[in-house]
């Protein structure tokens, strides 16, 4: 089997190299000296860096980005958390199906939602508004709130809370005192993913745009159309930094790999 | 006991009436202005009209787009599976500290803008990228290959977008097999590679299900991907309906072409569904 | 069929010691069981000598083949795993079939053993089910059905009947001592409950903590237990710690430290001075009243409790800080709480047990 393994962790690597090449890559491009893009970067400065404040466009979407994205976040939260709640903890008629369309907008494609949501603001009179964004947002968002904290509740023990209430607690305190501690990983869990996908996202943004509300992606995106100069390779990079301490952020208080549900598998070497 | 059941019901109604208006009410819009029709100058039309749908599925012009989509969603989706599988494989046999960092590994990238990651490519694959700069320097070649705006660029972008999801759906199959059912196949007589075709391959199929249909699925309404590494020559579905909506204005029909894409993804994943539930392996996903 | 032996094995997770020098031969056709406790090392051993697990020392001989290295696919053997580890993707008959079909057999040949052997285990008719659609003493016996089907040269089983329940247990308990008779297949099983390993075995090894404490037959184990855990482990016992006073007539004359006179079966590893552990199982104890005769092996004891069991009635007593437990098929003419009693034993029916660990 060990031979077997060595060849599995070669093509492993090789694969996990794939992923992290375009991101390495990128970084490593906005180091360059020179006028254009190119790989590997011709000389080594960080003039593209110091650049970008020459450019305001990029740093006013960055800060619609991050508007956006918190309010979405919260607001997620809010909506999916007590929706997560009845969806795990009672049984009721329709359960499955409430489930499903909570869960349902990620099924579709992006595009569709960018489209409809054009329209549909465009006839209720609020495009060209940040608020547009937020909305259009809430429904890529809610269903990961949804998921992330229907998949910690499911790991909780009801008897906990009916220990407690044995146990002389209101109703009120066993939910607030017991279940609610233990349900705070995946809310945080779920907020934290609602307001990163918000940030991240182009479909949805690039259809409800406006001057005013251009986020940083969108920004990205249509400079990208045109040329790709290595001022928006700096400004990516910045994005990938931002986003990788984000994470770590997220590691350290939550574990990203538990959100996802990777499994650990059952060890193989039981002594007994 | 009364309170009991309302509870579920006053939790829900302000989130279930919000994503309703959110989500329901657009689509329900976007569906009314694909059976209208459009003009010019003034937008929009009332009236009910099919003439979108058949614009669209009688011009071998847009069929042909659409079977492009079909077919690089198909592909993309077997490049994930072929390089994805044996990662999964290698993330299942680590386990504590190693696996939770290979995991991260394979899920941070999500998390960053599906922009970012397919601009790496343009880098990558451009004529001054890593490719040409490597092959140039290595005397291959004089003149910089033409890789990009191709579809194989498109296959190879969706591929790293959404390798991560395929990764991850076969890890958690693998990780549900019962040890004890491989060392019983060893016990029998089967060699590592028996046991992996026999035992270990058909049990992780769920895993190989679940995969192949998200990556299908995301594959065929990408965007982002296609739009950057394909260009405005080799489109997909996807362009189309941006296209014909903020670019020409042309909302009815740029809705009907939304439509289109939705009801050709859900018959694919309709098909699909049906095909693992009658299929030799059935035993598996009960 | 073929003999298995284990020379001076251990296996070592880092610095916990999981098997310790461990040394058993099992004769051709024998049937033996490891049984201890949780942790004692019984599934280590029997995972390598299945070839799951490498021995850090020591040599595994099967069929006086030694088998270091050979991995389990190639070591003829069949196992019985604790959760029958059926493949839930075939049916019943694919199951069976898997391991011939590992040996190139014919589709003639795999059609007449499956059915063959579905005939051993009472199962024919299940060929096209699926392992989900069985309940758990078919799945046992598919599992069984499985191992056997390809004739191995030694059969292993790993907590075989711990997922059933107890009426099903005792049924199958039969059947594998049965079979195991029938086909005269070295069988080698690990256990943690007693009264299986009792019924089912030739021989038991009880082991503990990666060492064996005792081999032997199972009367042998029960009646004459050599050390404390043995005792303990097996069945109940009563443990009055004494010391030797000397041979006396037929046999050797300890002193209770509850000042009782006990004369015990010669015992030649036994001198005067040792400390000693007198054991006497607690249905060979007679229950009497208390005050009369000055007779030896006879303690006196206030009775704590009386509970009727139905096939037996327990009681459990003190005298001083020594607890002591006796069982009597009697259900009536008993002292009650409260009481004292007389209990007094056969002199062949106690052991001396070496004075080890603090209870």
């Amino acid at each position: 089997m060990r031979r077997r393994v060595s060849l599995l962790g070669v093509w492993s690597w090789a694969v996990y190299g794939f992923v992290l090449a375009p991101i390495a890559v990128i970084l490593l491009a906005s180091l360059t000296r020179a006028e254009y893009t190119s790989f590997p970067p011709r000389g080594l400065s960080l003039r593209w860096y110091l650049e970008i404040p020459a450019h305001p466009e990029f740093l006013e979407s960055l800060r619609v980005s991050l508007v956006v994205a918190a309010v979405s976040g919260a607001l997620a939260t809010a909506l999916g958390t007590p929706a997560a709640l009845a969806l795990v903890r009672y049984r009721f008629r329709g359960r499955q199906l409430l489930n499903g369309f909570f869960l349902s907008p990620l099924m579709l494609p992006a595009v569709i939602l960018g489209v409809a949501l054009l329209q549909f603001y465009t006839l209720v009179g609020i495009t060209r508004t940040p608020a547009a964004l937020v909305c259009g947002h809430l429904v890529i968002t809610v269903p990961y709130v949804v998921r992330l904290v229907s998949a910690g509740l499911a790991g909780l023990d009801p008897s906990l809370e009916r220990a407690a209430l044995i146990l002389g607690a209101t109703p009120w305190k066993a939910f607030t005192r017991v279940t609610l501690p233990l349900v705070a990983p995946g809310v945080i869990a779920g907020g934290a993913f609602a307001t990163i996908v918000s940030f991240d996202d182009v479909s949805i943004a690039l259809f409800l745009a406006s001057p005013k509300t251009t986020t940083l992606p969108v920004r990205i995106f249509t400079y990208i159309e045109q040329t790709f100069d290595p001022l928006v390779t700096a400004v990516c990079s910045l994005l990938v930094l931002l986003t990788a301490a984000a994470v770590v952020v997220i590691e350290r208080s939550v574990g990203l790999g538990r959100l996802f549900g990777a499994e650990e598998s059952t060890s193989s070497a039981s002594s007994s | 006991m009364l309170m009991r059941s309302a509870a579920p019901w006053l939790l829900l109604a302000v989130p279930l009436a919000i994503f309703a208006a959110l989500f329901v009410l657009p689509l329900g819009n976007m569906l009314l202005l694909s059976l209208q029709s459009f003009d010019r100058t003034t937008g929009a039309t009332g009236g009910f009209t099919l003439n979108n749908y058949t614009k669209f599925l009688g011009d071998s012009f847009y069929l042909g787009i659409l079977w492009r989509t079909l077919k690089l969603a198909a592909l993309t989706t077997c490049v994930t599976l072929i390089l994805g599988y044996p990662v999964a494989f290698h993330l299942n046999l680590s386990s504590g500290r190693r696996r939770a960092h290979l995991t991260l590994l394979i899920l941070a990238p999500l998390l960053i803008s599906v922009v970012v990651r397919s601009f790496g490519w343009l880098v990558i694959l451009g004529p001054n990228g890593l490719v040409n700069s490597a092959l140039r320097g290595a005397g291959v070649i004089s003149e910089p290959l033409r890789l990009l705006y191709t579809e194989s660029a498109i296959v190879l972008g969706l591929t790293h977008v959404f390798l991560s999801f395929m990764v991850l759906s076969i890890a958690t199959a693998l990780g549900r097999i019962d040890p004890a059912v491989v060392r019983a196949a060893q016990s029998l007589g089967a060699n590592p590679v028996q046991t992996f075709l026999r035992v270990i391959l058909p049990l992780s199929l769920p895993g190989i299900a679940a995969g192949s249909l998200i990556v299908f699925t995301l594959s065929m309404s990408a965007f982002i991907t296609p739009v950057l590494l394909g260009g405005p020559r080799v489109k997909v579905m996807s362009y189309l309906a941006y296209q014909q909506t903020l670019l020409l204005s042309d909302w009815p029909y740029g809705s009907a072409i939304a439509f289109v894409l939705l009801a050709l993804t859900a018959v694919s994943v309709l098909l699909y569904l049906r095909a693992l539930e009658t299929g030799r392996f059935r035993m598996v996903f009960r | 069929m073929a003999t298995v032996e284990l020379e001076g094995v251990s296996k070592f997770y880092g610095a916990h010691r999981a098997v310790h020098e461990f040394s058993l031969s099992i004769a051709s056709g024998e049937s033996v069981a490891l049984l201890g406790p949780s942790g004692c090392g019984k599934t280590t051993t029997l995972n390598m000598i299945g070839g799951f697990l490498e021995p850090d020392a020591g040599h595994i001989r099967i069929a006086g083949r030694a088998v270091g290295g050979v991995p389990p696919y190639r070591r003829n053997i069949g196992m019985v795993f604790q959760h029958y580890a059926l493949f839930p993707h075939l049916t019943v008959a694919d199951n069976l079939a898997f391991g011939l079909r590992m040996r190139r057999a014919s589709k003639a040949e795999i059609v007449r053993r499956v059915g063959g052997v579905l005939e051993l285990v009472h199962l024919g008719g299940l060929e096209r089910r699926y392992p989900r659609e069985l309940s758990g003493g078919q799945q046992q016996r598919v599992a069984l059905a499985r191992a056997l089907v390809v004739e191995p040269a030694v059969l292993l089983l790993d907590e075989p009947l711990s997922n059933l329940d107890a009426k099903l247990r005792q049924e199958m308990r039969q059947e594998i001592v049965e079979l195991q008779q029938r086909l005269g297949i070295t069988t080698i099983f690990v256990t943690h409950d007693q009264e299986e390993a009792l019924a089912i075995a030739g021989r038991i090894a009880v082991m503990d903590a990666g060492r064996i404490e005792q081999v032997g037959a199972p009367e042998a184990i029960y009646g004459s237990p050599r050390t404390e855990f043995v005792a303990r482990f097996i069945g109940e016992a009563n443990l009055l710690p004494g010391e030797v006073l000397g041979p006396v007539r037929d046999g050797l004359a300890v002193r209770a430290d509850l000042g009782a006179r006990v004369l015990a079966p010669a015992d030649a590893g036994f001198k005067a001075g040792d400390r000693v552990l007198v054991m006497v199982r607690p249905e060979k104890i007679y229950l009497g009243v208390a005050g009369s005769g000055t007779a030896e092996n006879r303690i006196e004891a206030t009775v704590r409790s009386v509970s009727f069991l139905g096939a037996v009635t327990r009681c459990l007593l003190t005298a001083g800080a020594q607890p002591l437990i006796v069982t009597t098929g009697e259900a009536s003419g008993l002292p009650a709480a409260g009481q004292r009693a007389a209990l007094e034993w056969n002199s062949r029916d106690c052991r001396l047990l070496a004075e080890t660990r603090a209870c």
